[in-house]
């Protein structure tokens, strides 16, 4: 994650940055599941877990095809590769790999524990039907996908209570790296859910325009404005300060720091905060979501994309506010297409992020010619924004663009792709779960007593909680209010 | 620098003026955000989603 990664002085220059290597890694893997369009099954050796009573069944390759390998194998498989793949990444991105190999093994083993103890019935069963099937009187009907639930709270566990251990593992606790590589296999199936909608698919699109209206022009002005006037912050606190609450978080804020000559540190600094905010968030909004929004998910999944800051945990809310959405629409009968809601929160984050370096260029404009101009007269150059852009980006878009190219096209077509998709799909639910376990062990919540930081805490808390969460609510309720995601079946 | 400067230096904070330039930066953005609001609003209204 960059907040840990920018701070991390054993860090070699990278061959390649976080964002290209998401971009190619999630397109090598978006591929090797497409090759099965072809009749070889080159990826269906991912592990997947059932909702469970009895462990000893609840593993298994994904495809039929290595149904052979039996759970363990599958699992002891997706454990080799990811170990290897994250260990030749974590290379390029010049990472030491001494220490990287261990820790990342370990992270693996208790992210995929942790998931593996939510797919329990008694958290994960739904519907009545499920119930009996289980032969339960009572479930916490969190779907599977609680298990992100319990890989967030075993990270913060450790961040928390066990520091040396969480120290120990950081030099894999990369959530900004996984969840980049999971955005870029969401375009895939995005793009398959679309292709079955593709009026309303638009629909969103067009309205994810009002997201970046949103977080640029109007958070982005109140929350540098009361930082300066209220606060009374310098500007080089202000700006990070200011993207970190109001774009996408860490990358904004280092970004948007570094467009202003901000010291490095100041935005590290300011991102320790954001991470832990949006941990808060993460723990709270879905629940509020659910609670709240349940006859309006396209509302809500636009709501977590617009208030939950930081790319991996607003993604990562918007898987858990879809399972919680769905399970308590199905308890009452109405089941959903699955993939809408977190659907709608990825589009959301991916429009605003998409513009990091347009509002660092802008900036960077007006910071050498009318804040701080300098001596030499040198002024921001337009190939600011190609650099500041977040190149995973272009990985989503091309999965996105070839998803819904095979999907309409009448020689694959929806049928037949799905399955595949749902391939590719598996292994982004292991980089979700590796996301949310990251981002538990990257949050360490000492940092809001820390001495010296409390206006800093004022400021976020102020903005997030009596602003930025509510207008986004207001303008997701404008643009989403009766949208609602098609009927399964 | 440590962090340790860094937040010494945040409980110092000394002013800075608020020039005239950022006042522009946030009356340009929150007009421009809110005109833009509403115009897609209106689009919102007009062309309903499917």
């Amino acid at each position: 994650m960059s907040v840990v990664s920018t701070a991390d002085t054993r860090i070699a220059s990278p061959r390649l940055n976080e964002d290209w290597l998401a971009a190619i890694l999630g397109l090598v893997i978006f591929a090797a599941a497409l090759v099965g369009l072809s009749g070889t099954d080159l990826a269906g050796w991912v592990v997947s877990t059932s909702v469970w009573t009895d462990p000893t069944v609840a593993l298994a390759p994904f495809a039929k095809a290595w149904a052979g390998l039996g759970g363990p194998g599958a699992a002891a498989a997706t454990f080799v590769a990811f170990l290897i793949v994250l260990s030749f990444v974590a290379w390029v991105a010049g990472r030491d790999i001494a220490r990287f190999v261990p820790a990342v093994a370990v992270v693996l083993v208790i992210a995929y524990a942790s998931w593996f103890v939510g797919s329990w019935a008694n958290f994960a069963a739904v519907t009545p039907a499920d119930l009996s099937k289980f032969g339960l009187s009572w479930s916490l009907k969190l779907t599977n996908e609680g298990g992100f639930i319990v890989a967030l709270i075993v990270g913060l566990i450790i961040s928390n209570i066990f520091p040396k251990f969480a120290d120990w593992l950081k030099e894999a606790i990369l959530p900004e790296l996984y969840v980049k590589i999971a955005i870029v296999l969401i375009g895939g199936f995005v793009a398959v859910t679309a292709a079955g909608q593709l009026s309303l698919a638009s629909s969103i699109l067009l309205r994810g325009v009002a997201a970046i209206i949103e977080a640029y022009l109007i958070y982005w002005a109140v929350v540098y404005w009361v930082a300066r006037n209220w606060f009374g912050f310098k500007r080089e606190w202000a700006v990070p300060l200011a993207s970190g609450i109001s774009i996408c978080g860490v990358a904004a804020a280092i970004s948007t720091g570094g467009a202003i000559r901000a010291r490095p540190q100041v935005a590290v600094l300011v991102s320790s905060l954001v991470v832990v905010f949006a941990v808060i968030e993460l723990l709270i909004i879905p629940w509020l979501a659910q609670t709240f929004l349940w006859n309006e998910p396209l509302v809500a999944a636009a709501w977590v994309g617009l208030a939950v800051k930081t790319d991996g945990a607003a993604v990562a809310a918007g898987g858990i506010t879809e399972a919680l959405i769905n399970a308590k629409n199905a308890a009452v009968g109405i089941k959903y297409d699955p993939n809408w809601i977190l659907g709608t929160t990825a589009t959301v984050k991916v429009f605003i992020d998409i513009f990091i370096g347009v509002w660092a260029f802008l900036l960077a404009w007006i910071w050498t010619n009318h804040v701080e101009p300098k001596a030499d007269g040198s002024r921001a150059t337009a190939g600011e924004i190609w650099q500041r852009f977040p190149k995973f980006i272009i990985g989503f878009v091309i999965t996105f663009v070839v998803g819904l190219a095979l999907a309409l096209s009448p020689e694959v077509g929806v049928a037949k792709l799905k399955p595949f998709i749902s391939e590719a799909n598996t292994f982004r639910v292991i980089f979700f779960i590796l996301t949310f376990f990251s981002i538990g062990v990257a949050s360490n919540f000492r940092v809001l007593w820390r001495e010296g930081l409390a206006k800093l805490v004022a400021v976020y808390v102020v903005s997030l909680f009596g602003f930025v969460i509510w207008v986004g609510l207001l303008i997701s309720w404008l643009f989403f209010a009766g949208v609602k995601p098609p009927l399964a079946g | 620098m440590s962090d340790e400067r860094l937040i010494e230096e945040l409980k110092q904070n000394e002013a800075e003026p608020f020039l005239p330039i950022e006042r522009t930066l946030v009356r340009v953005s929150l007009t421009v955000g809110l005109v833009l609001l509403v115009v897609l609003a209106l689009i919102n209204h007009f062309l309903p989603a499917a």
